[in-house]
């Protein structure tokens, strides 16, 4: 009986256990209780958008994925535990309305997320989302002042870097440990709690916004994007380690999301959820799978068509995730500024440059892990092909 | 309303920054944190913003600073030899702040709302230079009540929330010598 003990205790420990557990419940409590709230005072503090909505249950979905099939050297229990408190705390962060709330809120997440044993120091992880509190939150308090024009789009320029630098796209990139665990790096802003802030963020402003402070925000965005998609997918090709190439298509992609966001345009937004979406169910999960082949330093044991698969996959080809979001950006840019839609599909043609390389370091370690790759090929190929039906869930 | 003890709740918010961007130790840290958490509840409460919300960026600041008393090494560290860069930082915040931000006050609000604005920007200063555990949770907690200020209502109680919370997150791990 006393040896036994250590050993359960060893398959469930209880911190984890109960931070999934709360990360459970304070998501069911948003997903549902903000559909029965409609009669109580609070409903105008907590809201959760449908786009909002849709991302909570593809998260979640894709902690258990990831944490069930994927290739690790931590513990699934601690994986579990954090995942499900991550996809707690980003429910938070979607439900709560109020912009200056959610910029204290990051702080709190930021902390609390930074604060778990392991990876760089606290002092360090936290500087990412302190910033963006500090732009989203000054950017907030000043839209609104009765003070000179300048003062107003220098509200909504803080407003659009905000975002910027919550995810830790350029020009407030993070550093990424090849070595730390995918959970403890940047990139778990950069491809989880972001995409929440960058579905829902933009829906509250926007009402808020003079149609002057408008353009800014939006033309902000849509450098900032163009600037992140050049970035990224020529940091991707031409970068020296394997890791930061993965590091840059996560630009890429959050590249084509700030542009799509930026449009203001029907398709531009919904180009832009379905590559936020892409991000979490595809994109990240594919980086956890090709972590093994980065940390050897080389190349994964996989066969060439199954490599080939998953570049034409990244590549954002017709029928996976990629092509609708690229269809839908480039009918919103041609509708709003034909050269603005040229840069992008320069922007998509040099993209093709590095899906190989990333493609080879994907792999599979057993029968578990092949599974869960072929998985997210199917969600990649779901995204794709009924990006229309993924769409209306969204009302978009 | 006089805008006296708006100005003074302003102005003894940012000394309470400075103080927590020149203290390289905890007490230090809990006196700046507590100072500003008292000139930010003075500035808005002044401001006409309700008492007791105000009350609680007070107990925010006084409950985030009184964690780091009990723990580390039991000095100011105020001034060190190598803080000359940080004095002049603490001045030019504060006039870049009243600077750019002060063209859109016009009333007292406005007031306390550049006392919150000059705390959020000296604590992230602070947070993006500090090395250590403490140091960074401390800057954190002034962030956290600096951007409350910015807002009315139930947002200067959750800032006052996330405040202390911070700082129990420093309970919860080793005790570090250096900010």
């Amino acid at each position: 009986m006393i040896t036994a003990q250590p050993s359960i205790w060893r398959r469930a420990p209880s911190p984890q256990l109960w931070l999934a557990v709360g990360g459970v419940a304070v998501t069911t409590a948003v997903l549902f209780g903000s559909a029965l709230s409609s009669g109580l005072p609070l409903l105008d503090l907590v809201r959760v958008p449908a786009p909002g909505r849709v991302m909570l249950i593809a998260a979640a979905g894709a902690v258990l994925l990831t944490t069930a099939l994927a290739p690790h050297r931590i513990g699934r229990w601690e994986l579990l535990g954090a995942g499900l408190g991550a996809v707690g705390a980003m429910a938070v962060l979607v439900a709560v309305s109020d912009p200056l709330a959610v910029a204290l809120l990051l702080i709190l997440v930021g902390f609390v997320w930074a604060a778990r044993r392991g990876g760089r120091p606290l002092a360090i992880r936290v500087r990412g989302p302190a910033f963006a509190a500090l732009l989203l939150g000054v950017g907030w308090a000043f839209h609104g002042t009765a003070g000179p024009v300048w003062l107003g789009r220098a509200a909504a320029l803080s407003l659009a870097l905000s975002l910027v630098a919550a995810a830790g796209l350029v020009p407030y990139l993070q550093d990424v440990d090849p070595d730390a665990p995918a959970s403890y790096s940047y990139l778990a802003w950069t491809g989880f709690f972001a995409p929440a802030l960058a579905l829902t963020l933009p829906f509250r402003l926007l009402p808020a916004l003079t149609p002057d402070q408008a353009t800014v925000f939006g033309a902000s965005l849509v450098g900032l994007g163009l600037l992140n998609l050049g970035w990224g997918v020529v940091g991707a090709w031409r970068t020296g380690t394997e890791t930061e190439a993965w590091r840059c298509s996560f630009l890429a992609d959050w590249g084509l999301v700030l542009v799509g966001t930026g449009l203001f345009q029907p398709e531009g937004f919904a180009a832009a959820y379905l590559a936020l979406l892409a991000i979490v169910l595809v994109r990240l999960p594919l980086y956890l799978w090709a972590r093994p082949a980065l940390l050897r330093g080389e190349r994964a044991a996989m066969r060439g068509s199954v490599s080939v698969l998953v570049a034409v996959l990244l590549a954002g080809a017709a029928p996976f995730s990629g092509f609708p979001v690229r269809l839908l950006l480039l009918q919103a840019a041609t509708r709003t500024a034909w050269p603005l839609a040229v840069l992008l599909l320069a922007g998509m043609v040099l993209w093709i440059a590095h899906c190989l390389r990333l493609a080879r370091t994907v792999g599979t370690e057993g029968r578990r892990s092949a599974l869960g790759l072929w998985l997210t090929i199917a969600i990649s190929l779901l995204l794709g092909v009924f990006s229309g039906t993924i769409r209306a869930a969204a009302g978009l | 309303m006089t805008a006296a003890p708006v100005v003074a709740g302003a102005a003894l918010s940012w000394l309470g920054a400075a103080l927590i961007l020149l203290s390289d130790d905890r007490r230090g840290l809990a006196l700046g944190l507590a100072v500003v958490g008292v000139g930010l509840a003075l500035a808005t409460a002044a401001a006409g913003e309700d008492r007791l919300a105000g009350a609680a960026l007070a107990v925010g600041g006084v409950g985030s600073g009184a964690p780091h008393l009990g723990r580390g090494a039991h000095g100011w560290g105020l001034m060190r030899p190598g803080a000359t860069p940080r004095v002049i930082g603490s001045v030019v915040a504060l006039i870049l702040t009243v600077l750019v931000a002060g063209a859109g006050v016009h009333d007292l609000a406005g007031v306390a709302h550049l006392g919150g604005l000059v705390v959020a920007a000296m604590a992230t200063g602070r947070l993006l230079t500090v090395s250590g555990r403490w140091g960074a949770l401390g800057a954190g907690s002034a962030l956290a009540l600096g951007l409350g200020a910015l807002d009315s209502g139930p947002t200067l109680v959750l800032a006052a929330m996330v405040a202390v919370v911070l700082s129990l997150i420093d309970l919860a791990g080793p005790v570090e010598a250096t900010s």
